[in-house]
């Protein structure tokens, strides 16, 4: 008869399954001729499910509720704004003269103009941009969905004001989005393409290279802001921002990959934008960036 | 019927929010979408209150800590990066709420005196009984454990992290946290032979 015996902390391995192929070997051996082994063993088995077992009493507890309550009792904010409802008034406020705005823009495009593509682009002086949605014709799927973009004055405490034709270089952009139809988008990309072809990124943030953030999640609806102000400093120059729509979560170095393909830069003067990506939404202002 | 409209609206919405990852949740959360959050707290809440529960042996206590988890995490919410690991996050403040809680009512040291005063039930043998009251004596021994243990312990018990999740949950070298776990273990199965319960 063997001599081994094995401890506590060796069965526990055992347990566990964390002893080699060999030992557990001689455990299994030990265990066929030991009554007080096995007892040991089902002593240290009980233990470990009685670790395991869920408290019952705390299975069925449900905080939703408690969590709500202390969340508003405490007076705790997701956001760190001095007045976001302040702020989210003033948006909304400016949101709606926006799209009254656009509104009564596109009416006297439509009347003016009329509709398709121009085959002899026109010149745009600087100044002449406009933000206005391009690459709807044809694509459904545009429709569906909006950018609204908004400007911080350099000044403190100022209003947002709607961003129509010219953003300056030291502006700080606000964004809403719109995002409805029968198959809402899942993610959304906000970025603009400089006239020197620099892509800034609103969202998702990329301030740290090496990294490749992948798109916002977002929800259906008209109007949801989007609460942080962001800042770059632009080219100056035409720009277009484009609200990127998606299904997928698509990553910064895969649009810009598309962007650089696109040649976008080239053809932000000529309002043909849009990118080659399929099932996508997409909106784009193009302005006019100034000093 | 309005009402039975309503309720129809508020379960697709739970059900679109089901979908949804944890870092998308937690992202929306943060854009001003209160039901994305409750649905961040109905995921986790039932692992975060068993961990909770088992590393401090009071079931009252552990709601109190794991409400306060989530209300920090809610408050936290603008400065929230996604990188996958939600689940990570959720424990790493869940397990400084359960310290201070531990730290600030002394509950180790109420534990010990519960744990004098449990006695297996004389006469009750229903093998339910017997079981409850063993899991209670084994709780009360976790809470006797120095955190260092007891966390280990409850990671891999409680929120059933693997030895290699724990290694990275708790920045140590994966030998660390088996030779911790075992010490644990060890420790516990000493205690409950000493008070004679084995």
């Amino acid at each position: 008869m063997s001599s081994y015996t094995p401890n506590d902390e060796t069965l526990l391995a055992f347990l566990e399954g964390e002893v080699t192929i060999s030992e557990a070997a001689r455990i299994e051996a030990y265990l066929r001729t030991s009554e007080q082994g096995c007892a040991q063993l089902e002593r240290l088995r009980g233990m470990l499910t009685a670790i395991r077992a869920p408290i019952e009493r705390l299975e069925q507890t449900d905080l939703v509720g408690r969590i709500h309550e202390a969340i508003s009792k405490s007076g705790a904010r997701s956001v760190p704004q001095r007045s976001a409802r302040r702020r989210r008034r003033q948006v909304l406020a400016a949101m709606g003269a926006a799209m009254a705005a656009v509104f009564v823009m596109l009416v006297a495009v439509s009347l003016s103009t009329g509709p398709t593509q121009d085959p002899h682009p026109r010149r745009v002086p600087q100044t002449g941009f406009r933000a206005k949605s391009a690459g709807a014709p044809g694509v459904p799927a545009d429709r569906w969905v909006g950018l609204h973009a908004y400007r911080l004055l350099a000044t403190t405490g100022a209003e947002p004001e709607p961003v129509t034709t010219t953003v300056h270089r030291g502006d700080s952009l606000l964004f809403a989005y719109t995002n409805l139809g029968p198959r809402p988008f899942k993610y959304l990309m906000i970025f603009s393409v400089g006239s020197k072809g620099r892509v800034h990124w609103f969202y998702p943030a990329y301030e740290r290279k090496g990294t490749d953030p992948t798109a916002i999640p977002i929800v259906d609806g008209t109007g949801i802001e989007l609460k942080q102000a962001i800042r770059h400093h632009f080219d100056q120059g035409p720009m277009a921002i484009y609200g990127l729509f998606t299904r997928q979560p698509l990553t910064v170095s895969q649009v810009e990959q598309v962007v650089r393909d696109a040649a976008v830069d080239g053809r932000v003067q000529h309002r043909q934008l849009r990118l080659p990506l399929r099932d996508t939404g997409q909106h784009i202002l193009t302005v006019s960036v100034a000093q | 019927m309005a009402e039975a409209t309503i309720i129809a609206l508020n379960r697709g919405q739970i059900q679109r929010w089901a979908a949804r990852s944890d870092d998308d949740l937690m992202l929306l959360a943060g854009s001003g979408q209160v039901g994305a959050f409750d649905e961040i707290v109905r995921r986790h809440q039932r692992g975060a209150l068993q961990v909770a529960g088992k590393y401090l042996g009071h079931p009252t206590l552990a709601q109190d800590v794991v409400q306060n988890t989530f209300v920090e995490i809610y408050r936290a919410l603008a400065r929230f990066r996604p990188s996958g690991r939600f689940r990570g996050y959720l424990l790493r403040v869940l397990l400084n709420q359960c310290r201070m809680a531990a730290r600030s009512r002394g509950s180790a040291r109420r534990a010990m005196t519960r744990f004098a005063e449990h006695r297996p039930p004389e006469g009750h043998q229903d093998e339910r009984l017997l079981a409850r009251e063993r899991q209670r004596l084994v709780e009360d021994c976790i809470t006797r454990l120095n955190d260092k243990l007891r966390t280990v312990i409850v990671l891999h018990y409680a929120a059933e992290l693997s030895h290699e999740e724990i290694a990275t949950q708790l920045r140590l070298p994966v030998g660390t946290v088996k030779s911790r776990l075992f010490a644990g273990l060890k420790r516990m199965r000493a205690m409950l032979v000493e008070n004679g319960r084995e």
